[in-house]
């Protein structure tokens, strides 16, 4: 059920642009706020652009910033987990604590603070999102490891004199993907959702791109008379969490 | 348990200063000043004004001022409305954020507990779907696109409630709803998740061969324990509401503290937004360990394990 809606997001947002054939920063002047029609399939907006390939555009810019927020926690939190774990004792103990007060920090507080600072733009939405966004993988990477290192295969590679780099490589992390796979699917509408929060404030992408955040908060004052501005990229972000969500509870099952 | 309680007394401590630093240095990392976008400022009152906010001083001396000032409860001055500080902002508007957060809370607390004790109640039956479908929307829809959505319908549409503003209590209920959604959701997850993990233990087996009725077994012998991992999800919670806030008073125009913090990020009112994070971590921090130690007497398991 998510993968079918997410594919047809993920077909939409590559066949759109080309099936509309409009540019997403075409303006129509003559054309402003006009209702989904066969012209303008989702309607324009109040420039006169033409929604259907804004939205479609507004995919790829939510898809880049989940997946590669995703991708970049996922890292950090393999090395920072994977080697307190396989150290253990003081190191991962001051390790472990640093994470815990990162972690205390109220999240989309922070990143609204560091929002401000970096500036508007995906690398500094991903910068913001990701700085104290890998904490989550780290704990679960560790408790992986904690649990895989007393296993006996472990005990026998480390006999046959494995170095502590192969042992995590080659031994304890494969055996680990379950709940780091469960938590990476998770973590990609979490970072949606943050860019989506960012750029409804006013804080993400900038004009003329446009990601679904940006546009739904456009549309949000013409609400009343153009429904379909808000409502229209608002569907899109829902069903595109709604996906990933579904996916990962499947996932963890 | 007193060791208990030092310890994370220690802990809160080192997270607040962890959020103090941190927005000192972020502020001070924002390239220029202030006053840098001011155009057509002579030099002399530029200098002036730095002068006056002790901003020409070396970082350090900055820093320990800001620190002593903020352990003094003084959050500074906002530089876009003048002569307001940041003080007299919280003291308008925390309470109607709060009035809201609380009945947004009660709506998520009594709803969620509703619908995860009737899935688990009746589970595999329609209304365990029903529960399921409505955890997985909560889960999935943003908070601030259930909000124009509520606007949409019942403001715009059929009129049940006033669109915007602040005031009575009609006023206050498609906010509270709309921030009541997620946590709502998620306390029905976990509450029936719990719920069912704690049905196949062998207490509830023996309490069900002393034929009590199944409603009994299920209030006063399962769910004291299945509430636990809710508890615990209470911290979260608010932290939820809290962000929800800011979009939400946005929307409907409240005129909160989230309200507050959204215009000073828009204005780029550095000592407000500073001051408004620090005021937001702290009541956060300090309920999620209230939280903690709550649970540490609901739960005299994790006394022990800690103690020893």
């Amino acid at each position: 059920m998510g993968v079918v809606i997410l594919g047809a997001i993920i077909i939409f947002m590559f066949t759109s642009p080309s099936l509309s054939g409009y540019a997403y920063d075409a303006i129509h002047l003559s054309q402003k706020n006009e209702a989904p029609s066969s012209q303008f399939w989702f309607g324009t907006d109040d420039l006169g652009r033409d929604l259907f390939t804004r939205v479609a555009y507004g995919a790829r810019i939510s898809l880049l910033v989940g997946l590669s927020a995703a991708f970049i926690d996922l890292i950090i939190g393999l090395l920072w987990g994977g080697i307190a774990g396989m150290m253990g004792g003081r190191i991962d103990e001051v390790m472990m604590r640093v994470a815990d007060i990162l972690y205390s920090l109220p999240y989309m507080l922070v990143v609204i603070l560091l929002s401000v600072v970096l500036g508007s733009g995906i690398i500094s939405i991903l910068v913001a999102i990701t700085m104290f966004g890998w904490i989550t993988m780290a704990r679960i990477v560790r408790g992986q490891i904690l649990l895989l290192k007393e296993m006996d295969y472990v005990l026998a590679a480390k006999a046959l004199g494995a170095s502590y780099g192969r042992i995590l490589t080659k031994h304890l992390l494969p055996n680990a993907y379950g709940p780091i796979l469960v938590t990476l699917t998770l973590t990609i509408p979490s970072a949606i959702f943050a860019e989506a929060f960012l750029s409804f404030l006013g804080l993400g992408i900038q004009a003329p791109m446009a990601s679904w955040g940006t546009m739904a908060n456009e549309g949000l004052p013409a609400m009343q008379f153009y429904p379909w501005r808000l409502f229209i990229p608002a569907i899109f972000i829902s069903a595109t969490l709604l996906s990933f969500n579904l996916i990962g509870e499947a996932l963890k099952e | 348990m007193l060791i208990y309680l030092a310890k994370k007394l220690f802990y809160l401590g080192c997270s607040l200063f962890a959020i103090a630093t941190l927005t000192f240095f972020l502020m001070k990392a924002i390239p220029g000043d202030p006053f840098a976008e001011e155009q057509a400022m002579r030099k002399d009152m530029h200098e002036a004004l730095l002068k006056h906010h002790g901003m020409d001083l070396p970082w350090f001396v900055q820093y320990q001022n800001y620190l002593t000032r903020l352990l003094k409860g003084d959050l500074g001055h906002s530089l876009k409305y003048h002569g307001k500080s940041v003080n007299q902002i919280i003291a308008s508007g925390f309470p109607v954020s709060a009035s809201l957060g609380i009945e947004a809370f009660m709506i998520a607390l009594s709803g969620g507990l509703f619908l995860g004790i009737l899935a688990a109640y009746k589970k595999g039956g329609w209304q365990d779907h029903l529960a399921l479908c409505v955890m997985l929307l909560g889960v999935s829809i943003p908070s601030f696109i259930i909000a124009s959505g509520l606007q949409y319908l019942f403001a715009l549409k059929f009129s049940v409630f006033p669109i915007a503003r602040w005031g009575t209590l009609s006023h206050t209920i498609l906010p509270a709803l709309s921030l009541a959604a997620l946590p709502m959701a998620f306390i029905a997850k976990m509450t029936r998740a719990s719920l069912l993990e704690v049905l196949n233990t062998d207490y509830i087996k023996t309490a069900k061969a002393k034929g009590l009725p199944a409603r009994t077994v299920l209030l006063r012998h399962a769910l004291p324990n299945a509430l636990l991992p809710v508890v615990s999800y209470l911290g979260q919670l608010l932290a939820a509401i809290l962000v929800g806030s800011f979009v939400i008073e946005k929307i409907f125009s409240i005129p909160g503290l989230g309200q507050w913090l959204v215009n000073s990020v828009s204005n780029r009112d550095y000592p407000t937004i500073m001051g408004l994070t620090l005021f937001y971590s702290v009541i956060l921090m300090v309920i999620v360990f209230l939280v903690d130690i709550a649970y540490g007497f609901l739960d005299p398991r994790i006394k022990v394990k800690n103690d020893e």
